[in-house]
């Protein structure tokens, strides 16, 4: 199973919620170990296929696999070695960050519980709010708190929603440069939307941009610069989401 | 459960509640000499009552913590499968249920001289039936908050208590207009504290309401499993699993 070569792929991927077509037939393949960015404006159905790749939400038609497993149906032997972060879904309040951990931990199987978390902590540096309750954390504390739990299974696949959302420069280049080092040494394949494309730029090796639901364009950051014939990313969103096409 | 305001205020109300008919029920027995049997049916009644209750609303609560909390997303990504999360409640509401009443059962012993235990071994079959039903009828609260989200809490809130006047935990059935009968002689606690008023006043157990008590519950437990996977179904389509809290 983990020799798959492709972690992610859709075929005919299609969610239509009332009479609104949020994707629109969309095959995609992710290639494991990559790290890859969903890119489009808001309305463009990144968070709908996201959401899809979680098993959070079914999709109306097409299928989904992870390293090979189909997601609709073998979703519990995916769970285990998968993991997600977004700012939109928080951890219980009331609970202090180590049992936070712990529950999920529980969750994953994780053997040797206690030694991961305080691995875990000293690598995102949260040791000294472990005790703390999550509620009574800043937003770059809880964002650190929910990577932790992100981290805890060690997994082969992490699907991370605006990883950097709501946090300061600094905090944002700390946690970056934490995702990096974790994909480098475990070869985890990491699959993302942001809205943050100097993030993009930094930590991308592939770029998947969506418009009204589909995909439009598809490259490493630097091929996309170029093919746009801007001088970053950024150029290039602006100029697909004002319908300016590549030359 | 693990924090100590929790913890008193889950104790809280069964002890306001007993508190409240143990007082009205020595007021009836102090004034009137026949009273002893209807002063154990509010006390006996209210302490059961309580357990019905607080097993639904455990797993209500349990769920709306997930929903406050915006954790749904976590848990349903994690490898916890609906049925595991569904068993999890059921055993955190019943061991919620017992904490609960505890006090209060004691508080009962203590001020009023009423000992739930004095009811002998069918109060253990009471206690089951009625935390059954509670978690029957939890599952369907839940099931209604997956389906309209935190716009729905008030009426879930309120559905828990619907029921209570309907399965008459203070007085008989009979006493019930015709329509309101029909309906109170469809719910497994009706059951339950109909054999309690008469244990109490005749000595007698009436043991097939024990057992339809216990079929009715079987059966709309299976019903309302099948209701709230519907609503899980469609929380899915809908993305409700991410958004559920909005």
């Amino acid at each position: 199973m983990m020799e798959n070569k492709i972690a992610i792929e859709t075929r005919s991927l299609r969610k239509v919620f009332d009479n609104l077509v949020a994707v629109d037939d969309i095959d995609l393949q992710v290639k494991s170990g990559t790290v890859t960015a969903l890119l489009g404006a808001n309305g463009a159905g990144k968070t709908t296929t996201m959401a899809m790749l979680l098993g959070l939400l079914q999709p109306t038609s097409g299928v989904i696999t992870i390293f090979g497993y189909d997601l609709l149906k073998e979703r519990a032997r995916i769970a285990p070695f998968t993991n997600f972060s977004s700012p939109y879904v928080d951890l219980p309040n009331r609970l202090t960050v180590r049992q936070n951990l712990i529950v999920y931990g529980h969750l994953y199987g994780i053997d040797d519980l206690g030694e991961r978390i305080t691995e875990l902590a000293a690598q995102l540096q949260i040791t000294d709010l472990l005790d703390r309750r999550h509620g009574s954390l800043s937003a770059g504390q809880r964002t650190r708190a929910t990577l932790a739990k992100s981290l805890l299974n060690a997994p082969r696949l992490l699907l991370l929603d605006e990883p950097t959302a709501s946090l300061d420069p600094d905090t944002a280049d700390w946690v970056r440069t934490l995702l990096m080092d974790c994909r480098a040494k475990s070869g985890a394949t990491i699959f993302m939307a942001s809205h943050n494309m100097l993030e993009v730029e930094r930590m991308c090796d592939d770029v998947i941009v969506m418009k009204g639901g589909k995909i439009i364009d598809r490259g490493a950051p630097q091929k996309l610069i170029q093919t746009y014939g801007r001088d970053n990313l950024e150029e290039v969103f602006l100029d697909i989401a004002r319908n300016r096409h590549a030359p | 459960m693990g924090s100590w305001p929790r913890l008193i205020e889950t104790m809280f109300w069964p002890i306001i509640n007993v508190l409240m008919l143990g007082f009205a029920s020595l007021y009836l027995v102090r004034t009137f000499t026949t009273a002893t049997v209807i002063a154990s049916v509010f006390i006996a009644g209210s302490l059961l009552n309580e357990i019905m209750t607080r097993t639904g609303m455990g797993m209500m609560v349990m769920f709306l913590e997930e929903i406050w909390s915006r954790n749904l997303g976590h848990l349903f990504t994690s490898p916890l499968g609906i049925a595991d999360y569904i068993i999890g409640t059921l055993g955190f509401s019943f061991m919620k249920s017992i904490v609960s009443i505890g006090p209060a059962v004691a508080l009962a012993m203590v001020l009023f001289h009423f000992s739930l235990f004095g009811l002998g071994a069918p109060v253990i079959a009471y206690a089951v039936l009625l935390i059954m039903n509670g978690w029957w009828y939890g599952l369907l609260v839940i099931s209604l908050l997956l389906r309209f989200g935190l716009a729905a809490e008030w009426m879930a809130w309120m559905s828990l208590w619907l029921v209570v006047p309907l399965v008459a935990p203070y007085y008989p059935v009979a006493i019930l207009p015709g329509w309101m009968q029909i309906i109170s002689w469809s719910l497994p606690a009706t059951y339950v504290f109909e054999s309690m008023k008469s244990l109490i006043g005749h000595n007698e157990l009436h043991g097939d309401y024990l057992l339809k008590a216990f079929a009715l519950n079987i059966a709309y437990f299976i019903g309302a499993s099948f209701v709230f996977y519907r609503a899980y179904q469609g929380a899915r389509r809908r993305g409700g699993l991410l958004q559920v809290g909005e």
